[in-house]
């Protein structure tokens, strides 16, 4: 059974089967909401949100496009308004970082690495500056990137998802290239 | 190797080399297949190219003669060396996040939350309905009493004036005033 197939019955009402359609986007959805937030808490309930406010907006789906599509943009919108929700309350974000409950502090280099404490650490450090190089780019330059470097898609459905040319995506992608080259040799 | 699929640095360098001396030699060319590799040419490898490519050079698509021309750059020049670590890691850094596997149970709980937006749906119209009926019957009690009212208040204003006290003329009438000081 399809997507379009699987839409028509849970608009007639069988909201079971939306169940089929969580289950076969979860990982893209949680992995571009990583690419934003990069936490595993906020990913996933970010990715819970999209699915529910997909969900509420299903009868808006005409098809035009592919459901991934669709289900991308939601995720990039959300994730986005998330990040800006998430600016405005950086008072409270200190406060956790100083009373050591940062929840961005994820590690994600790999421990089982043959390597002493302090290199660990050291390459730790390096992780959370490369992420607020990431975080600093503009938006449409951040979303290219995550779509194109978190998603592995081809700028042809990149550019679909962000409802801009092909030549637009390339010059975005080259532009966050650069600036982030800048970011991390100053 | 067509020319094709050489990266862009490649392609540039051939062509810059080829306007400058002249064409290719049709013979090398037949006898193997790759421009680039075959044509000799003389190149400065520098930071600005070493840059360009070194996305092709991480992704291995590139000819050996200009891989190696970068790996010497690379070994030389502390800043490009510089920038193709911090790319690595950078790299890495996404293919850890990326390898990151969702929770299983996150059906689940998208389901529950549905399931209980529809329930809180179907709960609210009752509560919709109480407040409505009253303000309704708020509204219907205020316009009973003034009803009643404006009622009471036409039964004490509907004396009939006699006719000699509606005829009386008021400006033909003296001042008090002028009769008190007489």
């Amino acid at each position: 059974m399809n997507d379009s197939e699987l839409i028509k019955l849970i608009l007639d009402g069988d909201r079971d089967r939306f169940r089929i359609l969580v289950e076969q986007y979860q990982q893209m959805v949680f992995r571009t909401c990583m690419g934003f937030v990069h936490n595993r808490e906020d990913a996933e309930d970010l990715a819970q949100d999209v699915f529910v406010q997909a969900y509420r907006s299903l009868s808006g789906f005409k098809g035009e496009s592919a459901f991934s599509t669709w289900i991308y943009r939601i995720a990039v919108n959300a994730s986005l308004n998330k990040i800006r929700q998430s600016s405005r309350n950086s008072v409270f974000q200190r406060l956790d970082a100083f009373f050591g409950q940062d929840r961005n502090k994820e590690l994600s280099l790999p421990l089982d690495s043959p390597e002493n404490p302090e290199e660990i650490l050291i390459k730790e450090e390096y992780a959370v500056w490369i992420r607020k190089a990431l975080d600093s780019l503009p938006d449409n330059q951040k979303t290219a990137v995550i779509l194109s470097k978190y998603d592995d898609l081809p700028q042809k459905e990149i550019a679909e998802i962000m409802n801009l040319t092909e030549g637009a995506v390339e010059a975005l992608l080259q532009r966050a290239k650069k600036n982030l080259r800048e970011k991390l040799s100053s | 190797m067509q020319l094709k699929h050489c990266c862009s640095v490649q392609r540039r360098i051939f062509v810059k080399n080829y306007l400058l001396k002249g064409k290719i030699n049709e013979k090398q060319h037949r006898k193997k297949s790759s421009f680039v590799s075959n044509y000799k040419y003389q190149i400065k490898m520098n930071c600005q190219l070493c840059r360009e490519g070194l996305n092709a050079y991480r992704e291995g698509n590139m000819a050996p003669g200009m891989k190696n021309q970068i790996k010497s750059h690379l070994g030389t020049c502390k800043e490009c060396s510089e920038i193709y670590r911090l790319e690595i890691l950078t790299d890495r850094v996404i293919d850890n996040e990326k390898r990151m596997q969702v929770n299983p149970f996150l059906s689940t709980r998208v389901m529950a939350q549905i399931e209980n937006e529809a329930a809180a749906g179907v709960r609210q119209a009752p509560q919709i309905l109480r407040p409505a009926l009253i303000a309704l019957s708020m509204a219907a009690a205020v316009f009973l009493g003034v009803t009643m009212g404006n009622i009471s208040a036409d039964r004490t204003n509907g004396k009939v004036i006699p006719v000699e006290l509606a005829l009386i003329d008021d400006a033909g009438l003296e001042s008090l005033y002028l009769l008190s000081n007489e």
